[in-house]
């Protein structure tokens, strides 16, 4: 189902196949089995415990109420159903109690829907008020915990480990979080799970299961049907064909397999399902932002002035980070000048920061190198959105911390400065078979994740160096020896970049090792990938 | 002058009786390089020259293992002027966490000595690679950066042509390394505090973890 809002997915969660899925699998497998996780065992509580929250009915719930009547009219004796234009034919998405039981299902097209129920009432598929919906339910789940996520289309996420004492445990919490919801007019379905992947496919397959323990993971989320990957019809029925037709078959398939067969996305969706990868979340907060101006007492070009006057709104800003829980890493300044346009000082810091000190050292360390274009009447701070600050029982110990936080700051910003933004990078993985495609550069302090190979050089040269060749062989200040073992590369026939090479390891005359591969698609001509340096 | 104040010079020669230096060391991770070098490993605080004869002989394979604890710490691996994109897959491969990878990217050469002695100085980094071309490098040039290596207390790494024996340098330690069939031979050009000039054959395969008691030694 190729939902418009299936594309809003947040980038680091593997998408869930969409809203309702039109299973085929038997569905009283997908019930029946997570029982044996069903149990709720609170004893030993892990570190990270994420709650599912799936809002199965939002298309409905995201009528104008008028037309509706609030979720309540799933009890109302005229039957409703949300439609959406799916190539020529409008399918059923949800359908409120009456129209369920004239056997109307999602998936279904609405002329049948029509055919079943004279008296229907249909609506077409409102997706961006769902997402409304959806971002302004993240905001009401933040009482909970300050940890969540919102996984589009139809679930938030939240990280519950920190919060169960407050809430008097978890049964009492999920109740809390039910009734309120029941409350604003939402139904849901509630699954707890030790990873953010595990609860997602636990709430969508069946609600009301409770996995703490991370070793009956996979016994409780080995029943669930295929049909809940995002994996494309062709890698369903590639599935299906092999045999496997829920999750825990697919654990029982190699890795190797699965990535060729697949995709390279389908092993590392395994790892963080199942735990043994971890899974980041980026986080939501309901957009709270700072923005102060200050006068100053009179107008200047002195820059101990305007720092002076800086300080005073970064202790607002503080102030406020520290009311939440919350930390911002961008800050634009700008300068208002009596006779002239403002000036806007942008300032990043590495990693968000709460700290008045560092953002004005920051801002510091900015304006040595500027020249004010006059005098400065007004000073005015921004902030970019408030992001989640990790742990304030660090405070005993932020001596140290802080003092490292700003050197890194401090020691990235006078780089930036003199270099240029372009000159500072980190590195991280991504999950591709293409060479030139497994990494990206990030910004630093961010690199991580991903699939790792074994046996790749340390250099790799962009763009592949073509090498001469002479009797069939590569060529490089004199022939390349390569050695037996080849690896076929043959990927990416989805999209416009195709490759089809067979890589060798090879060693040049005076002993240095080279990664080549020969092109399938022009047989005879050689390429210098990488270099084990 | 007190000969305390001589202690604690790290660039006067003291010849075979060299006491013993406060200075840590960090295990290569290859045992029988670690037996040539004094202090048992890597010269932390000081600079480390690795020549070599081309590019896929193995110099930067070398200090892999070292790296791979180094990520470990809170402090980055800078990689100044890096001649190649340093492969995420195999650096992550080998144990290196990339969130602690910095990658530099000065384009003119004055640009690079400056970053260079930024890295080294800046206390932030465990670790700074760089590439300098030889014509970046005098010897006054190194001097400098062997104290800003000092000041900052980490492991400064050098990447060199072979041509550079030729000359002298303030370095800590200069390695000569050469590719064979499956290893790469390390021949001590230069040690601080010992007096050897010794080779060793390392094969690929003999990476190991440099020890789970953490990758400082103090001698």
């Amino acid at each position: 189902m190729a939902s418009p809002a299936s594309k809003a997915r947040v980038g680091s969660v593997f998408a869930l196949r969409s809203p309702l899925p039109t299973s085929r699998c038997d569905p009283a497998a997908a019930a029946d089995a997570p029982a044996a996780g069903s149990i709720a065992h609170e004893a030993h509580i892990p570190t990270n415990l994420w709650l599912a929250i799936y809002l199965f009915a939002l298309p409905l719930e995201s009528l104008p109420q008028a037309r509706s009547g609030t979720s309540r009219s799933r009890a109302s004796p005229i039957p409703v159903v949300v439609y959406q234009e799916q190539g020529r034919q409008s399918c059923i998405v949800d359908r409120n109690h009456t129209a369920a039981e004239l056997g109307i299902h999602p998936g279904m097209s609405l002329a049948a829907a029509h055919t079943l129920a004279a008296a229907l009432r249909a609506y077409p598929r409102d997706v961006s008020a769902e997402q409304q919906a959806l971002t302004r339910l993240a905001a009401w789940t933040e009482q909970f915990t300050p940890k969540l996520a919102i996984v589009p289309p139809h679930t938030l996420l939240l990280e519950i480990a920190g919060s169960l004492r407050l809430f008097h445990g978890l049964h009492s919490l999920l109740e809390s979080v039910r009734r309120g919801l029941l409350e604003l007019g939402h139904q849901c379905r509630l699954a707890v799970c030790p990873t953010p992947l595990g609860a997602q496919l636990l709430a969508r397959a069946d609600g009301a299961t409770v996995v703490t323990d991370i070793k009956r993971l996979v016994s409780a989320v080995g029943p669930l049907s295929i049909d809940y990957l995002d994996i494309g019809t062709k890698g369903l029925t590639t599935l299906r064909r092999s045999g496997v037709h829920c999750l825990a078959d697919l654990f029982r398939l190699p890795r190797e397999g699965l990535a060729s067969r697949i995709g390279p996305q389908l092993p590392s969706f395994i790892d963080r399902l199942l735990g043994r990868q971890p899974d980041p979340m980026a986080f939501f907060s309901s957009a709270k932002v700072f923005k102060g101006t200050l006068a100053l007492p009179t107008e200047s070009h002195d820059a101990n002035v305007l720092l002076a006057a800086a300080r005073q709104l970064l202790l607002e800003l503080v102030a406020c980070l520290r009311s939440g829980v919350s930390a911002v890493s961008h800050l634009e300044w700008r300068l208002t000048h009596p006779s002239h346009p403002p000036t806007t000082i942008e300032v990043d810091a590495v990693e968000p920061s709460r700290d008045a000190d560092i953002l004005l050292e920051l801002l510091r360390l900015k304006l040595e190198h500027f020249r004010l274009i006059g005098p400065v009447s007004e000073i005015t701070l921004a902030t970019s959105p408030f992001q989640h600050h990790a742990g304030e029982s660090l405070e005993a110990i932020r001596g140290s911390i802080r003092r490292q936080e700003m050197e890194r700051n401090v020691f990235l910003q006078r780089l930036r400065t003199r270099l240029g933004l372009g000159a500072i990078s980190g590195i991280r993985l991504v999950d591709e078979h293409r060479p030139e495609r497994a990494w990206r550069s990030c910004p630093p302090g961010e690199g991580g994740g991903g699939a790792v190979f074994s046996s790749r050089p340390l250099w790799l040269l962009k763009p592949p160096m073509p090498l001469k060749s002479r009797n069939g062989r590569p060529y490089r200040n004199g022939p390349l020896q390569t050695q037996p073992d080849r690896e076929r590369i043959s990927t990416g026939w989805w999209d416009d970049q195709p490759v089809d090479r067979d890589y060798f390891i090879a060693h040049g005359a005076k002993g240095g090792r080279y990664w080549v591969y020969r092109d399938l698609r022009h047989p005879e001509s050689w390429y210098l990938h990488g270099i084990f340096a | 002058m007190s000969n305390d104040f001589l202690e604690h010079r790290t660039d006067i020669w003291r010849g075979r009786h060299a006491p013993a230096l406060s200075r840590q060391a960090l295990a290569t991770g290859f045992e029988t390089l670690d037996e040539l070098l004094p202090g048992g490993g890597w010269p932390v605080g000081a600079l480390t020259e690795i020549l070599a004869d081309e590019e896929g002989t193995g110099a930067l394979w070398l200090t892999m293992p070292a790296l791979a604890r180094l990520s470990q710490t809170p402090r980055w691996l800078a990689w100044v002027a890096p001649p190649h994109i340093p492969y995420a897959p195999a650096l992550a491969g080998m144990g290196v966490d990339l969130s602690k990878v910095l990658l530099i990217r000065p384009r003119r050469s004055l640009d690079r000595m400056w970053a260079l002695e930024q890295a080294l100085r800046s206390g932030t980094c465990s670790a700074v690679l760089a590439w300098p071309t030889e014509a970046d490098i005098e010897t006054k040039v190194l001097r400098r950066l062997q104290l800003a290596a000092e000041a900052g207390q980490c492991w400064g790494v050098l990447f060199r042509s072979q041509r550079a024996a030729r000359r002298s340098s303030p370095a800590a330690l200069r390695l000569h390394v050469r590719a064979f069939l499956d290893g790469i031979s390390v021949h001590v050009l230069k040690c601080r505090g010992g007096w050897t000039r010794n080779s060793v054959e390392l094969r690929l395969d003999d990476t190991r973890d440099p020890g789970a008691d953490g990758p400082l030694k103090d001698h």
